[in-house]
């Protein structure tokens, strides 16, 4: 991603999504790109994704310059060549789940030999072998979010794009989701970005990208949030002190509950 | 006699096409919009335009066959007793005039498909990753 810089409206009331902003992931790598609420990660994510079209700029996949394709072009782009991972895993619930994974294979017909052994390939490497025939709404939290992931890999992209892909977990699944993604990156040789709040995130990563204002900031200094768990800035963000050291806060809501009781909420970090 | 039922008639065909229409349509828009954020998800992971409005065509054209079934069986079912009970009632079938009734039914359900078609492309992908 070169230059990218995404505007909403026009004259005073434009809004910069992005702003020249540039990205740059390898094969192999995990990304996870994090920041306050409207720092613009969705637009990045969308850019990147072939779903919006930025206002200027260009976006790389694979050596394929997608901000020169046209409209009619992209919905192949992100077949082929990017996998996405939702937050509220987003399968289509009268589908089984290895429908689900066969289904972006061959375009509308599930039922196509090579892509229902390549889905079950794939859906037993993700510890689902158990669960092809299961519909979305008989599968757990963590098995909808690995068959969401075998959707993703599916066309085996180069690109792997994660939006919250936790946020929907308990902490033991929201662990082994990144675990697999982390897998995926290093032995599947994708590049993997992942939008997050979600400070476990941070042990995958094989670096972090801070976007706030529609820009990467480099060398930010982060804590976790000992209320809601999620990763803020150091400056900016309302502190308290508590047994000589200093506590970070996403909202004073946060820190309000923290000093109710912060023994309380640093056991409950310690779970 | 004839001169003065038929205008009638035409009438009642003409009213019969557009409940049918509203029906069909009413349906299928219902269905696509129940459905939009399964095919917002369609569209993110790369389902073209076109393979969505084949999914709303299809569906319109089930309906409408199911329609046409269900309206000739009853013709030829029903039709011949009809007239033991209402004398006037003459009820008489040509095979050109079920092969109308057909190309009509496929008119209805493309016209039926249109509004849908239209709210499917107006649909954005992007709304998939808000929660």
């Amino acid at each position: 991603m070169t230059q990218v810089t995404k505007t909403y409206g026009g004259g005073d009331a434009a809004v910069h999504a992005l702003d020249d902003v540039d990205f740059n992931i390898e094969a192999g790598e995990v990304v996870v790109v994090m920041g306050p609420s409207g720092a613009g990660k969705t637009t990045f994510l969308t850019i990147a994704g072939a779903l919006l079209t930025p206002t200027s700029g260009t976006v790389e996949i694979s050596g394929v310059n997608i901000t020169a394709l046209s409209e009619k072009e992209l919905p192949d782009v992100r077949r082929e060549r990017i996998g996405f991972v939702f937050q509220s895993f987003n399968l289509l619930e009268a589908l089984s789940a290895i429908e689900n994974v066969t289904l972006v294979m061959t375009e509308g017909s599930p039922k196509s030999r090579g892509a229902v052994n390549r889905a079950s390939e794939l859906m037993n490497m993700l510890g689902l072998g158990h669960r092809l025939k299961s519909l979305p709404r008989n599968l757990s939290g963590g098995e909808k979010q690995r068959v969401a992931i075998a959707r993703a890999l599916a066309n085996n992209p180069d690109l792997i794009l994660a939006d919250e892909p936790t946020a929907n977990l308990d902490s033991k699944r929201g662990r082994e989701v990144m675990q697999l993604l982390r897998q995926i990156a290093f032995e599947m040789h994708k590049a993997v970005v992942i939008v997050s709040h979600d400070h476990r995130t941070r042990e995958i990563a094989s670096r972090i990208a801070w976007l706030e204002d529609g820009t990467f900031r480099p060398d930010v200094a982060t804590d976790r949030d000992p209320v809601c768990q999620r990763v803020v800035e150091v400056q900016g963000s309302p502190a308290f002190s508590y047994e000589s050291r200093s506590y970070y806060f996403c909202s004073t809501q946060c820190l309000e509950v923290f000093k109710a009781g912060p023994a309380q909420q640093l056991a409950g970090r310690h779970q | 006699m004839t001169s003065n039922v038929l205008p009638i008639l035409f009438v009642v065909l003409g009213l019969a096409f557009i409940v049918g229409v509203s029906v069909a349509g009413l349906t299928i828009y219902t269905a696509t919009i129940e459905k939009a954020r399964e095919y917002g998800i369609l569209k993110a992971v790369g389902f073209r335009n076109t393979y969505l409005y084949r999914v709303v065509f299809e569906q319109s054209a089930v309906t409408a066959l199911l329609g046409f079934a269900v309206g000739i069986g009853l013709t030829v079912g029903i039709g011949p007793f009809a007239s033991d009970y209402v004398p006037q009632f003459v009820l008489f079938t040509r095979w050109q005039d079920v092969l109308l009734v057909a190309g009509v039914t496929v008119v209805m359900a493309l016209i039926a498909a249109y509004i849908p078609v239209r709210r499917l492309g107006a649909i954005d992908p992007v709304s998939v990753f808000k929660g």
